[in-house]
């Protein structure tokens, strides 16, 4: 790789390796299985870096796959007193960790499939041809996986008293995380 | 709450992050040269063709018909039966350097506590497992766009002891006999250009040999069953160190080293680049039974727990800074030798601290790196 090209390369790591990283561990759950897989797959990017015209979706994919492939077992058996989340929520003094657990663990009860198809599409502002790319599965597919996902959601933190509010967030980018074209790199 | 709020929150007790750009580049860095070692690559170049007009662009490259010289690792071979000789102890080579057709099949040069690997080169193939000057690099360039530029092979013999390949694993393969040995043929449905050979040389032991070339016919099945037969036991030589170590931290143990060549998979990649040695260490010993590839697979992906020793020609490292001081950063931590020609490098992509990677350097005693005669056998020298 040439000089210039290692260069866009780097530039590209730096801005996604963030939403990458939260992509890959809302997927499986842990933060270092996600530390994993966006480290492998970003390693297997560089050497076809200069072939991708949309090296976002390819990383996006990639992680995606390590994710899902690393973390065979249900996300709720993920436990440890590191880094993961606790299988368990409890109730503590404080408030905001309480809202954090809260959420943690309602996002569990979303499926890991419609769990990813939701934080491509109203999180990182996928169009969901893109999303559908990512996941692997017909554009209707990834429209309905969206959709059971955000539903299932909205329904257990409403069991829990936090209203989901659901405006426009699709196109919505969280970080910078917009299409990556050959120019912009 | 929105959305976004939900999945911040979700994450908003994230670790820092352990990755860096540094990380990854020189993790892409590694995955691209191992892919350019299978595939056309420009970087690096070796040739064994006979048909073409290479010998002569590229230096350094003997004449026509080549056999390409095998590393300086142990490689007397001796007469004997394969079952007996073969079988040998972890850190251990038990096989030397044998042509077998167009096959050529150099010494072995890691061993492992499972398997001991050597590369493989075939006549008319080029396998791109050595550095080339940036002239030879334009010439290359001009024979590929002359479509003159032959096939590509990247290719390797794993001898499993005992137990430590599980045959299965190589599904989809034609079961089969091979010159008496019970054996499986494997042709990757979705590239035809990998294919793979594994047979029982002795009871519960098997050999691999996988190919990746640039040729959907090239080698065929039968060209691979041709390397069953050529393989011998030879006079057991244990893997040899151009160092020692007065310290390893509590609870590692070394898992695979390389003998002029680096560790694992990476080490045949660049077997002929003329690295000196390497290790690899890890605080959780990888199984050694039932494996379906060598430790950390095609991708030379990192063991759990693991940190790796490089010691190589200053020539052949990417850190460039001079002097005997050592200098950490990014998860490894860099020396040179007092002369300044020989780069030793501790990396553990920070699962050892600073101070732990320098302590191991500290303990590390250089030998002479061009005579392996004084070096230490493995087991010796990673086990102060």
């Amino acid at each position: 790789m040439i000089t210039e090209d290692e260069e866009g390369f780097r530039q590209f790591v730096a801005a996604q390796i963030g939403p990458l990283r939260k992509l890959a561990y809302l997927t499986c759950g842990n933060w270092h299985t996600a530390e994993d897989a966006v480290s492998t797959a970003l390693a297997k990017l560089y050497p076809r870096w200069r072939k991708l015209d949309r090296p976002d979706l390819y990383a996006k994919t990639m992680v995606y796959r390590a994710a899902v492939d690393e973390t065979r077992r249900p996300w709720r058996r993920e436990r440890s007193a590191g880094d993961e989340m606790p299988d368990v929520p409890l109730r503590d003094h404080s408030a905001v960790s309480d809202e954090r657990l809260r959420v943690q663990a309602a996002l569990r009860e979303v499926p890991r499939r419609q769990r990813a198809a939701l934080i491509l599409r109203f999180y990182l502002g996928l169009t969901l041809e893109e999303t559908a790319g990512v996941l692997g599965t017909s554009v209707g597919t990834a429209k309905s996986q969206s959709s059971r996902g955000l539903n299932r959601l909205r329904e257990v933190l409403a069991a829990d008293h936090i209203d989901l509010e659901v405006g426009n967030e699709a196109g919505a980018s969280a970080g910078g995380t917009g299409e990556w074209t050959r120019a912009a790199a | 709450m929105r959305l976004h709020d939900v999945v911040d929150l979700a994450i908003s007790d994230a670790p820092p992050p352990s990755t860096t750009v540094d990380t990854i580049v020189r993790k892409g860095r590694r995955v691209r040269r191992r892919r350019q070692a299978g595939m056309a690559g420009a970087g690096v170049a070796l040739v064994v063709a006979t048909a073409f007009a290479l010998p002569a662009l590229l230096p350094g490259t003997p004449g026509a018909s080549v056999t390409p010289a095998a590393p300086a690792a142990p490689s007397t071979v001796s007469s004997g039966t394969a079952a007996a000789s073969l079988l040998g102890d972890p850190f251990i080579f038990t096989f030397g350097a044998f042509d077998a057709g167009k096959w050529h099949v150099s010494a072995p040069v890691v061993a492992s506590t499972a398997y001991q690997i050597a590369s493989v080169y075939r006549d008319g193939m080029v396998t791109n497992d050595r550095a080339v000057d940036p002239e030879s690099i334009a010439d290359i360039q001009k024979l590929k766009e002359e479509g003159k530029y032959p096939d590509t092979l990247y290719a390797f013999l794993v001898l499993y002891r005992p137990g430590a390949y599980d045959p299965e694993s190589l599904a989809g393969a034609e079961k089969t006999t091979v010159d008496g040995h019970q054996a499986r043929i494997y042709a990757d449905p979705k590239d035809r250009s990998t294919r793979a050979i594994a047979w029982e040389y002795a009871d519960g032991a098997w050999a691999v040999v996988e190919s990746r070339s640039t040729s959907e016919k090239t080698p065929a099945a039968a060209d691979l069953r041709e390397l069953v037969a050529g393989l011998d036991g030879a006079t057991a030589t244990p893997a040899k160190l151009p160092f020692t170590l007065s310290y390893v931290p509590a609870g590692y143990v070394p898992v695979e080293v390389g003998s002029h060549a680096t560790s694992g998979l990476n080490g045949i990649a660049s077997a002929r680049d003329g690295n000196y040695g390497g290790a690899i260490f890890t605080n959780e010993a990888p199984a050694t039974t039932g494996l379906a590839e060598p430790f950390g697979g095609v991708d030379g992906a990192d063991l759990p727990g693991d940190f790796e020793i490089f010691v190589i020609p200053a020539a052949n490292s990417n850190q460039q800074k001079p002097g005997t001081q050592i200098r950490c950063g990014n998860g490894f931590c860099t020396t040179r030798s007092a002369d300044g020609k020989t780069s030793i490098q501790v990396a553990s992509d920070g699962r050892l601290s600073d101070a732990e990677m320098t302590k191991i350097l500290q303990g590390l005693t250089l030998a002479d790196v061009t005579s392996d005669a004084n070096w230490t056998d493995a087991v010796t020298a990673l086990n102060p």
